[in-house]
Parts: structure tokens; C-alpha cells; sequence
């Protein structure tokens, strides 16, 4: 099969389960979620046969081009490489499994269809996303998963609080946005005058191989938008706020957007550009100054949160965190000798933190489904009702915590290592500090969902086959994810990426262990563990009053929007008279304006 | 001296409907008026534009009517709702 049907199916087929998926609705329930999984599948399996082809047969760069706009020189150009197919891989099969959870999950809620036209609508535009070379296209995508994320934790239109999440969480990605879209402008223009064509200059290769052209400015600029970009999506500090709330969508909607794709797409963008903008000094330290403030402060957040799928959200804010910090890990020697440390930690912590991260909110789900509270600390004791649910889930929490030999564990130790090898001492000191605190509330987690006594007033029960399906796989996943490893290194080498040498699985064992690294990430697992052991001792302390009552204030970043949000609303008070709510007032405005427009341009324009 | 003729034409239809729309309260007038200044900007591009700019000439007289058609159910639709067309009894968004 060519690589053009590969990607179509990869990317068309969930985008004609979404305008199909309101007429199936019609014809009844039953059809509607046969033919969403149907749909759902068909695409996994186009993302599955991209990924044996460019990780396991190491196919060279595929570039491939549809004419979208061709008058005027724009084009969907396609380009795959590792990282391309990692992340629609992710997104395609993690999105097929909650596809197949949601069958029962979502079973009798109303908006049945609306639901699975908008995960099929997400799934096929993060493919999109990810495979296009397209800046332009990258962005259409870039706002339809925005657009999905905003529908979909609305998604219970009765819930006045999922609605209010719904807009927070567009308004706050709206800022990261506005400063990518200026970035990519930024870079357009700047492209423009270096002589390059529309197609070209929208093209991140393009770019890429002519980025010693650009002039520094551009760049600069330019690159801050991106990082602007990615913080508003992938939740970093101070635009985090959103993915906490955003919460009240359905367990599975969290689970495939705000756990696994859509928040990674932020470190993706970072990942992608990369060889663009790591030659700029301080571009890399910026980066990875974000992601270490970030995932600190999002660790601590987690150590106190009560409601379970908020513990979650702060654990990816933290593990989102992770990745920034290992992208940018750049060793900078001069302009000529710049060294990608954190690319492949980065990458391979996405990789692994998707799979365990869907696991663990998929086992919320049906923990959730069947206690029925959020608040943990009206569980307990469901390891002996939730058995199959118990085991995935701690895995998953192990893997997350990095119990050693678990997918988690060698990703978190890739970046740790990174970080020491790149000589930044201070920042991987923070970095350890939160690995102790990721053992600590994974720890707090499983005891206060599964162990201990039941503080519950009704008997829980292990969900359907349906539902336990994809927490078995993925389990599976989250144990044995890194064995990937080799693969993952080889076509990255074989694709050229700078500073990815070819390393096999037995090289990452020995590597790892030979390295001083592996002891900080056993230390920070097994501290976690004895301060979760002795968690009164240590909250009886007198000198925790203050910190707690500070991170459960969310580090006040909350109200000091409220109070933004406030004063512009006074200020918007004062120019309420302007409003007569006179057309012929109002359209004077209008052609004052064009008068003083078509002066300007009569006195300035020239041509 | 076709062409400036024809331009100074399109700009009287323009001031024109600019004036009616800015001055009366009438909504039926102020449909009236839009309209007039699309036709002037129709006649500008004919003025102008050549062959080609007939074709979008005519596509935009087809877009004028929907325009004006829909406008007018609006109008029928106020009327009803309020009984009057003078368009200063829909000041709601008075701040």
C-alpha cells in the first residue's frame, strides 16, 4: 500500500466518521457506537502501518503534497518522520481505546452522537497535525483540537461548571495561540525575504534548512511565539490553569485529550522546531526554565488534591513539565557546536507518560463510574471489589511513580541523566525534588482510592469487559512500552536528527546504570515512598502549615486572573456610554473610520 | 474620461447610500441605502476591472439580492415584534 492511502486513511477516515456520525446517530444507538469504534479502529490500524514503516523498516523522509490552495502556492504538504508517526501512533490508538471504553462509559448519556463526531473530529485533526510540514495547516489543526477540547468538556450542556471550564480552557490556550500565530508570521515574513516561495516559506523543513539565513530577530521573536504556543497547550506555568478545571469533561474525553494527545501537541511543537531555534542562546534555557518552575509546582499541587481526576490533571501539568524541561536541555559551546541533550529523554517520556497517563484515567473512569464521587477521600478499600481495575491501575501509578523496570522509570531517568550530563545542577536538583514528590501522591493515590477500609456507602464492582479491554492493553503498554526503545533511537539516527545516536535496548540498560543519574531516580522513588510512609509524622509539623495553605491556594495564580478579569470589567464599565445602541450612531463610527482608514492610506500608502 | 465619469459615478452612488443609511431612521431606507452603495461599488469594479470584474459584478448582484431579501425579513420580523420601523425603538444595547 503507498503512503498516500496510508496517511488518507490515518487522517480521512476519522474526519468522515465525524460528518457521518450524525446520521448514523439517527438510525440508533447501537449503530452509532459500532460505527464510531469501526471508524476509530480503521484509523489506528492507518497510524499502526506508518509506524512499522518508518520505525521498524526505517522508510526514508516520505513527503507528499495535496493541493489546497494552489493558486496562490499553499499546499497540505505531508511529512513523516519518527516523531511524526510516535505522535499519530499515540494519538490514533490511544483515541481507538477510548473509543471502545466509551461504548459503555458514555452508554445512555445524552449527545451521543455529538460525542463521538468530536473525539473522531479530534483524533483525525491530531494526525493532521502532527504529519503536516504545512505551518499554516499546522495552526487549522492546532485550533480544531483546541475547538474539540472546549466542545468536549462542555460536553454535559446541563453542568454550568463543565460550560465555565470549557471557556477557561479556550481562552487560556487563546493566549499561547496568539503568540504561535504571530511566530508563524514572524517566520513567513521573514522567510519572504530571504526569497522563498508561499510554500516554502509556511514549510518547517524549508525553514529548518535555511534557518542560518534568518536574521536573529526573526527568530528570536519567532521562537518565543512557539514556546507562547506550547505553554498555552501543553498547560505549562503560568497558563496551566485551565487543564485542572477542564476536569468536568467525561473521564474518557480526559483521558484522550487532556492526558495523552492534545496536551502534548505543545511539546511536540517544541520537539518539532527544535533544530530551528536551539542554535538562539537562551532559547533552550527559557524552555527548560518553564518546564522545571512548571512541573514543581504542579507536583506539589498534586500532593494535596482531594478529587481524584485533579490529582491527574496536576500529575500531567508536572509530567508535561518533565518533557519541556528535557527539550531544553540544550548544551551550548557557540553558534557552531549546540547539543540536543533532552531530545530523546523528551520524546520517549511523551511516549511512555500517554500510554500510562490514558491508563491511569481510564481507570479513574471506571473507579469513578462505579463509587460514584470524585473525592478519594470517599473511597478506599476497592482493591479487593475493583480487582482487575486495581491491578491495571497500579502499574500505571507505578510506572508513573518509576518503580524501576516500568516504562516510566527509564524515561524519567533518561531526562534526569540528561540533566546531569548537560551540567545543570540546580534545575536538576528541582527536577529530583518533584520525582520524589510524583512517588509521593502516586503513593497518596492508591492508598486513598485502594487500600485501607472502605469509606463508602455503596459496594463497588469491576466495570464490563468493554471498559477493563483497553486498561489491559494499555497496562501491558505501560509496563513494556520502553522495550521500544531501540526502534525508537534507529529511526530517529536513520532520519538524520541531530544528536540521536542508534542505541539498543541492551545499550539503554547498561547506559543507564553505568550512568550517576539512575541513583537520583532510585533515591527520588524510594524517598517518596518513606515521606508518603510517614505522611502524618510530617503533616503534624508545624512549619507545613504555611506551604499547604499556599499550594492549596493554587499558588493564588487563579485569583490573580480573577482580579485581571475584575479591573477589565471596570474599565469596560466606563466605555459602556459609547454604546447608544443608535444605528445611525454607530455606522457614522463605521464611516468615520474608513474616512480616517482611506486617508491614512491616501497620505502614507505611496503606492 | 469614460473612466473617471464612471468612477465619479460610483462614488455619487456611494455617498449617496452612505448619507441615507447615516441620516434616516426609516429601516426600509436604510436598506434602500446599503443598497445603493453596493451598486456603487459594483460600477467601480466594472469601471475598472474589465472583463473578469463582470462576472464577479454579476455574482455580487446575486449576493445584494439574498442580502436585501434577508434584510427585509428582518424588517418584517422587527415590525411585528415592535409594530414600528423607526429604528430608534430597538436601543436595547444602550449602555
Amino acid at each position: 500500500m503507498d503512503y498516500e492511502m496510508m496517511v488518507a486513511i490515518a487522517i480521512g477516515v476519522p474526519l468522515a466518521g465525524t460528518a457521518l456520525a450524525p446520521i448514523v446517530g439517527r438510525l440508533g444507538r447501537k449503530y452509532l457506537t459500532t460505527f464510531a469504534v469501526v471508524m476509530a479502529f480503521i484509523g489506528a490500524a492507518g497510524t499502526v502501518a506508518l509506524l512499522w514503516d518508518v520505525w521498524i523498516d526505517n522508510v526514508q523522509a516520505v513527503r507528499l503534497s495535496f493541493d489546497w490552495a494552489p493558486s496562490i502556492g499553499l499546499n497540505f504538504t505531508i511529512y513523516l518522520d519518527p516523531l511524526a508517526v510516535m505522535m499519530a501512533f499515540v494519538a490514533g490508538c490511544i483515541g481507538a481505546l477510548v473509543v471502545l471504553y466509551s461504548v459503555k462509559y458514555m452508554e445512555g448519556s445524552p449527545g451521543l452522537s455529538r460525542y463521538y463526531a468530536l473525539v473522531l473530529l479530534f483524533i483525525g485533526s491530531m494526525v493532521a497535525l502532527v504529519f503536516t510540514d504545512n505551518l499554516l495547516v499546522l495552526y487549522f489543526f492546532w485550533e480544531i483540537i483546541g475547538l474539540c477540547s472546549y466542545a468536549l468538556i462542555g460536553f454535559n450542556q446541563t453542568d454550568q461548571k463543565a460550560a465555565k471550564a470549557g471557556i477557561k480552557a479556550f481562552v487560556t490556550t487563546r493566549i499561547g495561540d496568539l503568540g504561535f500565530l504571530i511566530g508563524i508570521f514572524a517566520l513567513f515574513a521573514g522567510a519572504r525575504e530571504i526569497g522563498a516561495t508561499i510554500d516554502q516559506a509556511f514549510s518547517i523543513q524549508w525553514l529548518i534548512a535555511h534557518a542560518g539565513q534568518l536574521s536573529s530577530v526573526t527568530l528570536g521573536g519567532a521562537g518565543l511565539g512557539f514556546i507562547l504556543g506550547a505553554m498555552g497547550k501543553s498547560a505549562q506555568v503560568p497558563l496551566h490553569v485551565w487543564l485542572p478545571d477542564a476536569m468536568e469533561a467525561p473521564t474518557t474525553v480526559s483521558a484522550l485529550i487532556h492526558a495523552a494527545t492534545l496536551v502534548n501537541s505543545g511539546v511536540y511543537l517544541i520537539l518539532r522546531t527544535m533544530p530551528l531555534f536551539g542554535h538562539l542562546q537562551g532559547w533552550g534555557t527559557i524552555v527548560m526554565t518553564i518546564g522545571a518552575v512548571t512541573a514543581i509546582l504542579a507536583a506539589t499541587m498534586a500532593a494535596i488534591e482531594p478529587d481524584l481526576k485533579r490529582l491527574l490533571a496536576y500529575s500531567t501539568v508536572s509530567q508535561l513539565g518533565f518533557m519541556m524541561f528535557a527539550a531544553g536541555l540544550i548544551k551550548f559551546d557557540g553558534p557552531e557546536s549546540v547539543v540536543f541533550m533532552g531530545f530523546v529523554a523528551a520524546g520517549f517520556h511523551l511516549f511512555s507518560h500517554a500510554i500510562f497517563k490514558a491508563l491511569l484515567f481510564l481507570g479513574a473512569g471506571s473507579v469513578i463510574h462505579s463509587a460514584g464521587t470524585r473525592d478519594m477521600y470517599q473511597m478506599g478499600g476497592l482493591a479487593k471489589e475493583m480487582k482487575l481495575t486495581y491491578v491495571t491501575m497500579l502499574i500505571g501509578a507505578l510506572s508513573l511513580a518509576g518503580l524501576i523496570g516500568l516504562s516510566g522509570f527509564w524515561s524519567k531517568d533518561l531526562i534526569l541523566s540528561a540533566a546531569w550530563e548537560s551540567h545543570n545542577y540546580f534545575p536538576l536538583a528541582v527536577m529530583i525534588v518533584t520525582a520524589v514528590l510524583t512517588a509521593l501522591y502516586s503513593f497518596r493515590m492508591l492508598n486513598l482510592v485502594f487500600w485501607g477500609e472502605s469509606r463508602r456507602d455503596r459496594k463497588a464492582h469491576d466495570a464490563p469487559l468493554v471498559m477493563t479491554l483497553p486498561l489491559l492493553i494499555l497496562s501491558v503498554g505501560a509496563a513494556i512500552s520502553w522495550l521500544a526503545f531501540g526502534y525508537y533511537t534507529r529511526a530517529f539516527h536513520a532520519f538524520g536528527f541531530q544528536d540521536v545516536h542508534a542505541l539498543g535496548v541492551a545499550d539503554l540498560i547498561s547506559e543507564t546504570f553505568a550512568s550517576p543519574a539512575v541513583a537520583f531516580s532510585l533515591a527520588a522513588f524510594f524517598t517518596g515512598l518513606l515521606l508518603w510512609y510517614f505522611r502524618k509524622q510530617i503533616w503534624s509539623l508545624s512549619c507545613m502549615k504555611w506551604p499547604v495553605r499556599i499550594v492549596r491556594a493554587g499558588y493564588g495564580f487563579n485569583t490573580i486572573y480573577d482580579g485581571m478579569m475584575l479591573g477589565l470589567r471596570e474599565i469596560s464599565i466606563k466605555f459602556r456610554k459609547t454604546h447608544t445602541g443608535d444605528l445611525n450612531i454607530n455606522l457614522t463610527g463605521v464611516a468615520v473610520a474608513l474616512l480616517v482608514m482611506l486617508a491614512a492610506l491616501f497620505f502614507l500608502g505611496g503606492a | 474620461m469614460a473612466l473617471s465619469l464612471n468612477l465619479g459615478l460610483a462614488f455619487a452612488f456611494l455617498i449617496l447610500g452612505m448619507y441615507c443609511v447615516l441620516t434616516k431612521r426609516n429601516m426600509v431606507k436604510t436598506v434602500i441605502g446599503i443598497e445603493i452603495m453596493a451598486k456603487g461599488v459594483a460600477l467601480s469594479f466594472l469601471a475598472t476591472g474589465g472583463m473578469a470584474a463582470q462576472v464577479a459584478v454579476i455574482v455580487a448582484i446575486a449576493i445584494d439580492a439574498i442580502i436585501a431579501a434577508l434584510m427585509l425579513a428582518m424588517i418584517v420580523n422587527a415590525y411585528r415584534h415592535s409594530g414600528t420601523l423607526d429604528l430608534g425603538a430597538f436601543r436595547k444595547l444602550r449602555g
